[in-house]
């Protein structure tokens, strides 16, 4: 969901055929710089040394516990194809500290619902609470202790913020297309209230009261009558799911 | 979530014509001329129509699904501005029927010309 544990500090084995190693020194160095800066109210950042097993980043906020040996961090940056600079292994330290799990706390004060794909074959969709971090959109996993009532409640605020943001509009003759250019994921946050987009529609002159839509989960949200719908999706070999909006309520939670 | 139930027709063929975004242009310039200024038949006239639907249908594929027209292009080397326009067999006929249609834009859509 958000594009690799390094974001956009990775550039990918396709570019880096043969990539130069990060060491471990160095990033022990960046971390040692980087970490305490980072670390918040909730969140404690620390190296720990073991003399046997080498050191240990640990990331602790609230009920969330992340333990990893620097070493294995630092091989799983090479194996990104991250540039092993000083700055771009701070970048990568950013990006992967940003994508720590989500607290159940954070999802409830700032979680957004939206569509993603339950599996990994991407042939279902599923509402998903995610939290925006930097660049990254890290999606909540409820701990074991998260009843539900919390469950309920952390839910229903995603909910009530998708349908708050305000997802941009361009209309292609019979097509609305929804988009959300600084976390493409988030075109599908509008889909929690469809009959407002319905609405928007409407006053942009496109009436779709049975409207379907066409949704991949990382790209523009597409609403149209059913037969143009199929038509836009009919040709295309990218996954997709088109529905009819009424049955976006029925889609399960992940 | 996109099943098709066993007694709807088959989906009919779809077939891509890359054309630019001034050929796209022309291209509805010349069937709305023709659907203003020419008795048209009903049939002909819906088919047209779909065409219409399709010249946006197309724009719109291309903002949510931009790879696969991008790597033909690529492959190509043609201008960033070409699309699929994905016609049926009566739709282009439709089209290729219009008596205002112009020849360059007739000879691209019958592959004739790129």
């Amino acid at each position: 969901m958000s594009g690799g544990p390094f974001g956009r500090s990775s550039l990918g084995l396709l570019h880096r055929p043969r990539p130069e190693p990060v060491d471990v020194e160095d990033l022990r160095d960046a971390a040692d710089a980087l970490l305490p800066g980072l670390a918040g109210a909730a969140l404690r950042i620390a190296v720990v040394d073991r003399v046997a097993e080498g050191p240990l980043v640990v990331l602790e906020e609230d009920e969330r516990c992340l333990r990893v040996h620097l070493a294995d961090l630092a091989a799983d940056m090479t194996d990104a194809g991250v540039r092993p600079t000083r700055a771009g292994i701070a970048a990568a330290l950013a990006a992967w500290v940003d994508r720590r799990p989500v607290t159940d706390a954070a999802a409830s004060a700032t979680g957004v619902a939206v569509l993603d794909w339950t599996d990994a074959g991407e042939t279902a969709l599923g509402w998903r609470v995610v939290v925006r971090r930097g660049d990254a959109l890290v999606p909540w996993t409820p701990s074991p202790a998260a009843g539900p009532l919390t469950l309920h409640g952390v839910r229903s605020a995603a909910v009530d913020r998708g349908a708050r943001l305000e997802v941009e509009l361009r209309i292609e003759g019979p097509v609305g297309l929804w988009s959300y250019a600084a976390a493409p994921l988030l075109a599908t946050a509008g889909l929690v209230a469809p009959e407002r987009l319905i609405a928007r529609l409407g006053a942009a002159g496109l009436d779709l009261a049975e409207m379907s839509v066409i949704v991949t989960p990382g790209r523009p949200v597409a609403c149209a009558g059913a037969a143009v719908a199929a038509r836009l999706a009919g040709e295309t070999g990218e996954a997709c799911a088109i529905l009819p909006w009424r049955r976006l309520a029925d889609l399960p939670w992940n | 979530m996109t099943a098709m139930h066993a007694g709807d027709p088959a989906p009919q063929v779809l077939v891509p014509h890359w054309l630019t975004a001034a050929q796209r242009t022309e291209l509805a310039a010349t069937i709305r001329e023709a659907l203003d200024g020419w008795p048209v038949h009903p049939v002909a006239a819906i088919q047209l129509q779909d065409v219409l639907t399709e010249l946006h249908v197309a724009a719109a594929r291309d903002a949510v699904w931009p790879a696969s027209a991008a790597r033909v292009r690529l492959a190509t080397g043609w201008e960033a501005d070409v699309l699929p326009v994905r016609l049926s067999a009566a739709e282009l006929a439709g089209v290729l029927a219009a008596p205002n249609l112009p020849a360059a834009l007739r000879a691209v859509l019958l592959g004739e010309l790129v």
